[in-house]
């Protein structure tokens, strides 16, 4: 409930803003009722959040949701990581049904080159919030 | 020279180019290879990582890699007249090590094809809360930089390198690998060398068959996959191995070697 509000004042000091500057428009309703429906606030950054930031980098073989988890790195291991750990996710959809949000996907990058194969380029950054009412 | 029955075959030779690596029991005796562990502490006088050249202070060492079953595969891979590069290294991780990340043996020139082959000795047991080294099978021929290897923490096919005392682990000089945290109550021995080949493969150094350029062996790399390969990565990798896989008949590769037969 707290990050509900949070985000509402969020939004509400934005607006403010956007239309002292008269740019206030249909953008930022929509970006309202993201909030209502999904009571968290995806535009205002981390201020509104409570507890711990976890990352989640997945790595796969296509730049695509449904695609296959071939590598990984996760900030709550230890660093270096240690011997061997089982993937969590095998796919970023099925991490998404498990709380986690993106925060990047690979985009439209041309990752190699003709040729010759390179490094796993299709990086997916997530993360969630320890604590997380979502999680 | 080692008895010809040692030298790798067709398909030891192909999963060798596939996945990067090979490893070889030798013939000695465990009694071997705890005294060979023994000599190492005591050249290394309580370092866990000192200076090169721990071979040249533990002579017994020599007879590792003299040993017929490892200098069967070094020549199957390099050519008869191979030679151990000077920089040679032991690794002692103690107990709660904390592991390194990802890499690649560093180098100003990367090939495809086995130039230089990395070499692990373990003259002690190894099992997987000691910190055994790991590898990513088939990552050898990706060209990347250890900067962006240290991104990853683990991959689908990563494989813990764990077995008995007397273990010899030979690798693409390129496959990318780590030393992992221990976290048992005891240390984690390894000797690291470098063979390296004196002259560009002329005729094949291994047991090769009569049929090893068949079509129907060629059409054997066809059907391999590496895990963490998607479908571009995997024809390329393909055409990569034969191209090795030629190279090392002292041949050049081309597609028409392969596709007559295949394609309509």
């Amino acid at each position: 409930m707290n990050d509900f509000k949070a985000a509402i004042r969020a939004w509400v000091g934005q607006s403010r803003l956007k239309l002292e500057q008269q740019s206030f428009a249909d953008f930022d309703l929509q970006v309202l009722e993201h909030i209502v429906e999904t009571s968290k606030a995806p535009y205002s950054g981390a201020p509104s959040r409570a507890g711990v930031q976890r990352l989640l980098f997945l790595y796969c073989k296509e730049p695509y949701v449904h695609s296959e988890v071939v590598a990984w790195t996760d900030s709550s291991l230890s660093d270096p990581p240690a011997s061997m750990s089982p993937a969590t996710y095998t796919t970023v959809a099925s991490a998404l049904q498990h709380g986690w949000s993106v925060l990047q996907t690979p985009g439209n990058v041309i990752a190699d080159t003709e040729g010759s194969t390179t490094a796993l380029t299709y990086e997916f950054v997530l993360e969630k919030w320890e604590g997380d009412d979502a999680s | 020279m080692p008895a010809k029955e040692y030298r790798l075959s067709d398909e030891d030779v192909r999963d060798f180019i596939i996945s990067g690596f090979h490893i070889v029991e030798p013939t000695m005796d465990t009694g071997f290879h705890a005294e060979v562990a023994a000599d190492i502490q005591k050249a290394n006088e309580g370092q866990a990582n000192p200076r090169s050249g721990i071979v040249q202070s533990v002579p017994s060492l020599q007879q590792v890699y003299a040993d017929p079953a490892v200098h069967g595969a070094l020549e199957s891979l390099l050519g008869a007249d191979y030679e151990m590069h000077p920089y040679t290294l032991s690794h002692c991780n103690p107990a709660g090590y904390h592991g390194i990340y990802w890499h690649q043996g560093s180098t100003r020139e990367r090939t495809y094809e086995p130039t230089r082959l990395m070499v692990f000795y373990f003259p002690e047991d190894i099992t997987t809360d000691m910190g055994p080294s790991m590898i990513a099978p088939g990552t050898q021929y990706r060209k990347t930089t250890n900067a962006e290897l240290a991104r990853y923490q683990h991959f689908t096919n990563e494989i813990a390198v764990v077995g008995k005392a007397g273990a010899v682990l030979i690798m693409h000089y390129d496959l990318w690998h780590r030393g992992s945290a221990n976290h048992s109550a005891q240390s984690r021995l390894m000797v690291k060398t470098v063979f390296q080949r004196t002259q560009k493969a002329k005729i094949p150094s291994w047991n090769v068959s009569k049929d090893s350029l068949n079509p129907d062996f060629l059409t054997t790399f066809r059907t391999r996959r590496i895990l963490i390969d998607n479908e571009t990565d995997a024809y390329r990798h393909q055409d990569i191995w034969l191209e090795v896989w030629f190279w090392l008949h002292g041949k050049t590769y081309r597609d028409d070697d392969w596709f007559p037969k295949y394609i309509p």
